[in-house]
């Protein structure tokens, strides 16, 4: 319980932090919301009315405090562009790039075992040097190279799937794949190793010496113990698939959190990158924090620590 | 490369032998290799006859059958060779519930009676606890009820008892004693210590350079060595084992499976050897009123002599 609350703790500090951060970042690039709200015709005296109205001519510290008031309310401010709560535009476009991002981490995660273990039962041969290869390059090819190629490859000349857009299953298949496949590869060479390394365990040489079957013992006895290494750096990298969501939603004009938080830089939509931003940072604690429960589950040395 | 040859062991119903030999001399190896566990580079032979049946050397699926059922082992250090993220409790019903099909409620009743018979305390309580929650003596504990479970007709222990403190030492040797001859059970212990060898075993194989180089009755070999590094051996222990004043332990290190020595694995440590050791490797051979062998071109001088040189 305690340790419940040290983390919900940490994860408030961490928000506040990246909300924080952003807020400053956003204020000292150049750029001026008030001159992109009041329009290109906008003469400069519209212009400070504007800013007036929008408080951006108070000093800084002054419009923190008011953002920090704001925000302990729930507010987190209109979007100037689309109108409405900056919190409404994100949860609009929030399904999207959750159906997104589940997908790709569900291919990533359903392929990378099999594919995994295969290399590891097989390791240095031919199988193994595929399928590592394999994961090399998803691991290593950038996102919107790898969007552009499957594109021009699946879409363009084979006619196969949607280039872009949304709607039906077919419009998923293209982003959901380049999204998942540097977390793919990530997985499968840490599920590769982590398999060879646990094999190689002293209790793995005690199991065969009761007698059990190759596959008790690749199932039961390592798989457990190999997930504990690979579950901590699986988290980080989810992290990492996140932020590729804004590559390939722009790629794909895939109509998700990603591509809105292009949109709301490019506009100066303060408010709106503030709630993305938010929301980043509020789903990133929350996979850390999945990511240690896990931990303790499969690890009972660390569960007894925390107690 | 044959880090392990030829090594052949006889053991009857319910007797005790030990496998003595330096660090190094490819004990742990040939214990792997009898249960067919060593990698499949390693060339290994060898046999154990169990009454005269022999129990290895019958290809993985042959042996996956007999490891835990007829031929069990026990490991050096207990924390290593226990899953760490399962409970005792699982790991020793699996051997009810996956070699015998036992339904889990049924195992675990069985795992309990298991850690009652090893003297495990509060074993009922225990039963759900994970190894690290045990002291150093009771995952030995745990591990040889383990290798209980489907009552082989052998066990092998490879020093079971070196990871462990002294006090506990004693009791884990005396567990091992009492379960032999209560289960009837053929006990190879597996030690470099001369002082558990011969409270535990009857018979003794002195091993080096992963064959074995002596044979016998554990009292006359301690008492009379036919090979020079038995006298070796011995010369290291400077207590009630050896009657005899003892000046040195035997200089250098046993060799690299890789890279053997031609002629007598031993003769670049031996003070006995001769030119014919370093070109013809001896036999293991009966020596003295038939009932010992040794491995050595000159047993029958370094019997003579009766002290090592
Ligand atoms: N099949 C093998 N391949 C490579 N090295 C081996 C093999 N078998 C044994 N060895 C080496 O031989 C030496 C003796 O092994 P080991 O059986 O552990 O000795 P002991 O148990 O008597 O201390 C060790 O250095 C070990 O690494
Ligand atoms: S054969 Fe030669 S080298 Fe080997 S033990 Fe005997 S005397 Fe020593
Ligand atoms: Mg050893």
């Amino acid at each position: 319980m305690q340790y419940v609350i040290r983390r919900l703790g940490h994860a408030v500090v961490v928000i506040f932090g990246a909300v924080s951060l952003m807020f400053v970042i956003l204020r000292l690039v150049p750029g001026d919301p008030a001159i992109v709200y009041a329009g290109p015709s906008a003469t400069p005296e519209q212009i400070d009315v504007v800013r007036g109205e929008l408080g951006l001519d108070q000093p800084l510290y002054v419009q923190y405090v008011s953002f920090l008031g704001d925000l302990v309310r729930g507010d987190l401010g209109e979007s100037l562009r689309l109108g409405g709560s900056a919190v409404s535009a994100v949860a609009d476009r929030l399904p999207a790039t959750g159906l997104l991002a589940l997908s790709a981490m569900g291919l990533a995660v359903l392929l990378s075992f099999p594919l995994g273990i295969a290399a590891a039962r097989r390791a240095r041969t031919a199988v193994d040097y595929s399928i590592s290869t394999f994961s090399l390059l998803g691991q290593s090819l950038p996102n919107f190279w790898l969007g552009l190629v499957a594109i021009l490859v699946f879409s363009r000349a084979l006619g196969l799937t949607p280039s872009s857009g949304w709607g039906t299953w077919q419009h998923l298949i293209l982003p959901a794949i380049v999204l998942s496949l540097p977390l793919l590869g990530v997985l499968v060479r840490l599920v590769r190793a982590g398999l060879i390394e646990v094999m190689g365990e002293p209790y793995i040489l005690t199991a065969r010496s009761k007698g059990l079957t190759g596959r008790v013992i690749l199932y039961r006895h390592a798989m457990k113990n190999m997930l504990i290494p690979v579950i901590t750096v699986a988290g980080l990298q989810l992290g990492q698939l996140l932020s590729g969501t804004v590559i390939v939603e722009v790629v794909f004009a895939w109509p998700g959190v990603g591509r809105l938080l292009i949109d709301a830089i490019s506009n100066r939509d303060f408010a709106v990158v503030q709630a993305v931003v938010m929301l980043a940072a509020f789903t990133f604690v929350m996979l850390n924090l999945i990511v240690d429960l896990l931990y303790g589950y499969l690890d009972p040395r660390v569960r007894l620590e925390a107690k | 490369m044959p880090a392990v040859d030829g090594v052949s062991m006889t053991v009857n119903r319910g007797e005790r032998v030990a496998v003595l030999g330096e660090s190094g001399s490819g004990k742990s190896a040939t214990a792997l290799a009898l249960m067919g566990l060593l990698p499949g580079s390693a060339d290994v032979s060898g046999s154990i006859l169990l009454d005269g049946e022999e129990l290895v050397g019958r290809g993985e699926a042959g042996m996956r059958s007999v490891r835990g059922e007829r031929l069990a082992l026990v490991f050096q250090d207990p924390l290593s060779a226990l899953n760490p993220v399962y409970t005792v409790g699982r790991q020793i019903s699996e051997m009810f519930s996956r070699r015998r099909g036992l339904p889990e409620r049924e195992a675990r009743r069985r795992a309990v009676e298991l850690m009652e018979r090893v003297r495990i305390p509060h074993a009922a309580a225990r039963i759900d606890d994970y190894p690290h929650q045990f002291s150093g003596g009771m995952r030995q504990r745990v591990v040889i009820a383990m290798a209980l479970a489907l009552s082989p007709s052998l066990l092998i222990a490879d020093e079971p008892t070196t990871a462990l403190d002294v006090t506990v030492q004693a009791q884990i040797l005396a567990l091992l004693r009492q379960l032999s001859d209560e289960e009837d059970m053929a006990l190879i212990l597996i030690s470099h210590d001369l002082g558990v060898v011969a409270s535990v075993a009857q018979r003794v194989y002195v091993m080096y350079g992963g064959q074995i180089v002596e044979h016998g009755a554990t009292q006359p070999v301690y008492d009379r060595n036919a090979h020079p590094y038995t006298a070796g051996l011995m010369a290291s222990l400077p207590d009630q084992y050896s009657r005899r004043e003892r000046l040195v332990a035997v200089p250098g290190s046993p060799p690299d499976p890789r890279a053997l020595p031609a002629g007598c694995r031993f003769h670049p440590r031996c003070g006995w050897a001769e030119s014919l050791c370093e070109t013809t490797p001896p036999e293991l051979l009966p020596v003295d009123d038939g009932h010992r062998r040794s491995r050595c071109h000159f047993s029958d001088r370094v019997l003579q002599a009766g002290s090592p040189r």
